[in-house]
């Protein structure tokens, strides 16, 4: 799971609202969050959005986790009640999870720091290319298609397909320029053999 | 760590320009000239016939992001947008594009650096080609579609939908050249090789703020103005 967290914090209170932000980014660097703070407008954002994460206040009226997750189609959509006061625990049916202002900052590590991988940690993509894969590099920038590769080495087109993209997630390369200058960079290629 | 202050037409404009030295960027594409000594944003804005809400919605929205508040405003000035966005593609275009060519060039160099040298150029050319054709993409369609909705004389089989679904990410392909540069890059480095580096950061960042105004302000103004006009 190497991708983006997408939060929605709806909450009308710009200390309450902006507050969480913050303290949310430097929880991970890796969440990107939205905030609403017109809270009427909430359906309409989560439409456009389709957040992965919503974190709202559930004494609000109207707001049921269930029917936003129908209404926007993301039955996944994660729904964390945002407590802001101490009355105790409103009716969270629905909820995954509870946030309350009150929580420091490894509770809210602990509760909500994992949803993304950090940007630190290094995951199976950042692993170097194997040596079927560097083969495979070399012919791509040579200009040969999938067909050719796939003959030279014996290989299914669909096993080439497969090993591209898994060059393409592992380098963090996505056009055959780059390719090239990877290439050409790690001697794998000579200038004149590029297509 | 968060110290930055939302601006108004009241505060400097030195003090604007000092917390974020990236709004010397926005003064250049407003064409605002320096010299202001003590004067407001809004005294600057009034004496080179800027519209103040537009200057302060580019200013904070660079500042804040997408969280900004102003984003969805009416009272902004379209024209006022346009023209600053205009200056941005030039300022790419003419000025940026040409400069970062140049020292690429310089940073990479030597004998067994040529071929890098080349695929790098390669890369950066094709890049800068693609980013052209988007810009002159809006200056050729976009912009006379907003100039002519303004006036009420629009082109009835345009909409700006049409426009925000071709937009793509234009900074993604000059951060991938940045990872390569430092990732995979194993030739010689120093001062001119990180100085541009550093120059492919600031620029990329550039651009993403460029897409990011077109995005929140440009966009849904001109939806609300379609919207008002088809009534």
């Amino acid at each position: 799971m190497k991708r983006i967290v997408t939060f929605t914090i709806a909450e009308s209170s710009d200390i309450i609202r902006e507050g969480l932000a913050a303290v949310l980014t430097q929880v991970n660097a890796g969440f990107r969050i939205f905030q609403v703070r017109d809270v009427s407008q909430l359906d309409h954002h989560l439409l456009a959005e389709k957040p992965d994460v919503l974190v709202v206040d559930p004494a609000l009226p109207g707001v049921s986790p269930a029917k936003l997750r129908a209404k926007i189609g993301r039955p996944d959509m994660l729904c964390v009640a945002l407590v802001t006061n101490l009355r105790g625990l409103q009716d969270l049916q629905g909820f995954d999870r509870t946030v309350s202002v009150f929580d420091d900052f490894e509770q809210l590590r602990e509760n909500l720091g994992k949803l993304a991988p950090r940007r630190t940690e290094s995951s199976e993509s950042e692993k170097s290319l194997s040596r079927r894969e560097t083969e495979i590099v070399a012919y791509v920038v040579k200009g040969l298609t999938n067909k050719q590769i796939a003959d030279k080495l014996c290989l299914s087109q669909h096993t080439v397909i497969t090993h591209r993209r898994n060059i393409a997630n592992k380098l963090q390369i996505h056009s055959s320029a780059g390719l090239v200058i990877y290439a050409i960079a790690n001697k794998l290629v000579k200038l004149e053999e590029v297509k | 760590m968060n110290t930055k202050t939302r601006y108004t037409e009241s505060d400097k404009m030195c003090a604007l320009v000092c917390q974020n030295h990236y709004m010397l960027f926005i003064l250049s594409r407003f064409g605002i000239p320096m010299g202001f000594g003590e004067s407001s944003i809004g005294e600057v804005c009034r004496k080179n016939r800027i519209d103040t809400p537009t200057f302060l919605a580019v200013a904070n929205l660079f500042l804040y992001g997408r969280t900004d508040q102003s984003s969805g405003k009416t009272d902004l000035d379209p024209e006022a947008i346009v023209r600053y966005l205009h200056n941005s593609h030039e300022y790419f275009l003419d000025y940026r594009f040409p400069t970062l060519r140049d020292n690429l060039s310089e940073a990479i160099r030597g004998k067994d650096q040529k071929d890098v040298s080349v695929a790098v150029m390669r890369f950066f050319d094709e890049y800068v080609a693609e980013v052209r054709k988007h810009m002159q993409y809006e200056e050729k369609k976009v912009f006379p579609y907003i100039r002519a909705l303004v006036k009420g004389k629009a082109d009835p089989d345009y909409h700006i939908d049409i426009f925000q679904k071709q937009h793509n990410q234009i900074e993604s392909r000059l951060n991938e050249l940045r990872d390569i540069l430092l990732k995979y890059y194993t030739g010689k480095t120093g001062h001119a090789f990180n100085a541009t580096l550093f120059n492919i950061f600031t620029c990329a960042e550039d651009l993403r703020q460029h897409n990011v105004l077109e995005d929140v302000l440009l966009v849904p103004l001109i939806e609300k103005i379609e919207r008002a006009k088809a009534r």
